[in-house]
């Protein structure tokens, strides 16, 4: 191996690079541009629905207590937002049907006449029944039939199943809410029932509001830290950006393959080797400073379309280290693709379509977990999910250097592989084939 | 005499059933000008790559004869002239020779010297800093027989070195190869330009079909086969057809 002509061939590819605006163009502006755009196109999806706010139209027909309540609830609610009115005026069930109907808004609630009136009966009933069991006779007067409860609530038809399940759970717990509320202000004012409830209500109230245990698995790096578009985003295209080398390098080798320069290149003195560690080291180097540049810019830029920024915390070197192993991986691959295509358009096609499978059952355009079981499987021989994988730890999980140091040798394995292949082809082609 | 043996040599490519060579018995003398004469497809760039060590042979020998020693061939003297041209695009002159000179393991001083003799020769000092993308043809051969000499090497060959070129362009050309002869270097040079071999060439080969028809001087050729021109001996071995 000879220093100076793998010096001379990464002061070459610098220059070749720095000369061709549209291959600058597309693996450093692209990526921004891709990176901002799939952050705010996936910042809704991956927004638990706590932290989303949902339109809901809200027709009342009943205006009494139990509308107020439910108003009162869904205005305390940061999760909903009541729209009761429209140009001032307030809406009515048919407009409520309407709108929702068209897919102009994805939930409406109509409360109907009556339904208060029947919230209350119902629980005279149940306190009639509380009464009767301690010995004592109805004597709450209650109409003996149930009618339905008459709160309609509504979809939009294209509205997504899992979705509808949130929003009815949200109501019904609400409705329950109400429902409580009116029995424990009635049991207070029956006088033989105060002593003996009120001595059991914070044990009921605790058994009605006993929260779900809930645990997290793993080690989260920060506890305000979440997977949000961005989290994912950043890494995801910043990694898809890196393997995106390969375009203009297996382009750029292909060109270089051309009789005559390969020829030129041929007869000087050293080892073919010293050509493709120029290339390697001059495009990994190139790899770092795309994410060092990708990850300042969308920083820069992500704040000003509303999306919170990369959190990076201390692991600048870490993560430095880590792209320089999936830049290797990338380069390589790169080098291997130009050395086994013969023409410009079949590297061309080849590379990128390469890129956007292995992208897709790597994780980067959706994260690995929503994929179907056989792709999740398939993501282990992608090497854009290892750097992907990476980059998570480094940036949400947090370091375990076990992992992460066999996460950056299978990078530097692969790229050794390819590497190797190319080496290998290149001489058969330049022996052999002629 | 001194000079490069070729015995038996043999050439068969992949997927194809003609042989490129088919048993090549040829000594190439040193310090000579040795002219690979041949209609397309005869078999001449086949075997300059398989004497510059870029492509193997299938069978035969390859041997440095210095008196009576025969030695292996060592290619690391050979500079290679090839038929297309072989330089980036996108570097301008200056950053080409400094590209394959250092590729070539030189000495910086050394290099930049030999750049401003060689460009000063060539002629094209005055496009040093141009990119070679916007060289018109003969600027285009003369910059890439330049870069093959910056090492200077003790053979050079040039494969169609005058192709596509102007007429100054090919007399600045004739006149470098017959310098370099001058100065003792072994050339070994392919063209269809018989005129041109001809006048350069002491020594020259015929070939088609793979196989080596006729060598030996032009003058003496002509007068042992009667013939006035090089061209006239040359049809009459490799026929009127027409080659593609």
């Amino acid at each position: 191996m000879n220093i100076k002509r793998i010096i001379s061939t990464f002061w070459k590819e610098k220059i070749l690079l720095l000369r061709d605006p549209g291959g600058l163009a597309m693996l450093l502006i692209m990526p921004v541009l891709l990176i901002v755009t799939m952050a705010i196109v996936q910042d809704a999806p991956f927004k638990d629905y706590q932290d989303v706010s949902f339109k809901i139209l809200w027709a009342d027909a009943d205006h009494r207590l139990l509308s107020d309540s439910l108003k009162s609830m869904f205005n305390k609610s940061p999760q909903f937002e009541l729209i009761d009115s429209i140009e001032g005026r307030p809406l009515s069930k048919l407009q409520v049907y309407q709108l929702v109907k068209r897919g102009n808004y994805s939930i409406g609630i109509v409360i109907t006449k009556g339904s208060y009136a029947e919230i209350l009966n119902r629980t005279n009933k149940i306190l009639n029944l509380i009464g009767s069991a301690g010995g004592q006779p109805s004597i709450i007067p209650v109409r003996q039939e149930i009618d339905s409860l008459n709160v309609v609530l509504l979809f939009d038809p294209v509205a997504k199943s899992t979705f509808k399940m949130a929003v009815q759970n949200a109501v019904e717990k609400m409705l329950f809410k109400v429902q409580m509320d009116i029995l424990f202000s009635k049991l207070g004012r029956t006088p033989d029932g105060v002593s003996a409830v009120d001595s059991h209500s914070g044990n009921i109230q605790s058994l009605l509001g006993e929260k779900l245990i809930v645990k997290n698995l793993g080690k989260v790096k920060s506890s305000s830290l979440v997977m949000n578009s961005v989290q994912h985003n950043v890494p995801a295209w910043i990694v898809f950006a890196i393997f995106f080398l390969i375009i203009p390098l297996s382009g750029n080798y292909i060109k270089e393959k051309g009789e005559g320069t390969r020829w030129m290149i041929g007869m000087t003195r050293g080892s073919h080797m010293d050509i493709l560690f120029g290339k390697v080291l001059f495009y990994t180097c190139f790899g770092l400073f795309q994410f060092i540049f990708i990850l300042i810019i969308s920083n820069l830029i992500l704040p000003y379309v509303g999306l919170p920024t990369l959190e990076i915390g201390w692991s600048v070197f870490p993560a430095m280290a880590a792209t320089l192993g999936i830049a290797f991986a990338a380069v390589s691959l790169g080098i291997m693709i130009g050395t086994l295509f013969n023409t410009y358009h079949q590297a061309m096609m080849f590379g990128s379509i390469a890129i956007v499978i292995l992208s897709a059952i790597g994780g980067i355009w959706v994260p690995i977990e929503v994929l179907p079981p056989t792709l999740q499987y398939l993501a282990g021989i992608s090497p854009l999910q290892w750097g992907l994988h990476l980059f998570q730890d480094i940036f949400l999980r947090g370091i375990e250097w076990k992992t992460y140091f066999l996460e950056i040798g299978l990078l530097l394995i692969f790229g050794m592989i390819c590497l190797l292949i190319a080496f290998y082809f290149h001489r058969l082609q330049t022996k052999k084939a002629g | 005499m001194d000079g490069i043996l070729l015995s038996g040599l043999y050439k068969q490519y992949k997927k194809q059933l003609d042989l490129a060579l088919d048993d090549v018995n040829l000594l190439i003398p040193a310090g000579k000008i040795t002219g690979l004469l041949g209609p397309n497809g005869a078999g001449k760039t086949t075997l300059i790559l398989i004497i510059c060590g870029l492509l193997s042979e299938t069978k035969g020998k390859l041997q440095h004869v210095k008196g009576n020693e025969n030695t292996e061939l060592d290619r690391k003297d050979f500079g290679l002239v090839p038929q297309q041209d072989g330089l980036f695009g996108e570097l301008t002159l200056r950053e080409n020779l400094l590209y394959f000179g250092r590729l070539n393991q030189m000495k910086e001083k050394l290099l930049r010297g030999r750049i401003d003799k060689l460009t000063d020769v060539f002629q094209l000092v005055p496009h040093l800093d141009k990119k070679i993308k916007h060289f018109s043809g003969g600027m285009n051969r003369r910059a890439n027989i330049l870069v093959s000499l910056l090492p200077d090497p003790e053979m050079i060959i040039l494969d169609e070195p005058t192709a596509g070129v102007d007429i100054q362009s090919r007399a600045l050309i004739h006149h470098i190869i017959k310098e370099l002869n001058r100065e003792g270097k072994t050339i070994i040079y392919t063209s269809h330009l018989l005129s041109e071999a001809q006048e350069l060439c002491d020594l020259i080969a015929i070939f088609d079909h793979g196989k080596l028809l006729l060598t030996g001087k032009p003058e003496e050729l002509m007068h042992k086969f009667q013939k006035n021109s090089l061209e006239e001996l040359f049809l009459t071995y490799t026929g009127n057809k027409v080659r593609d």
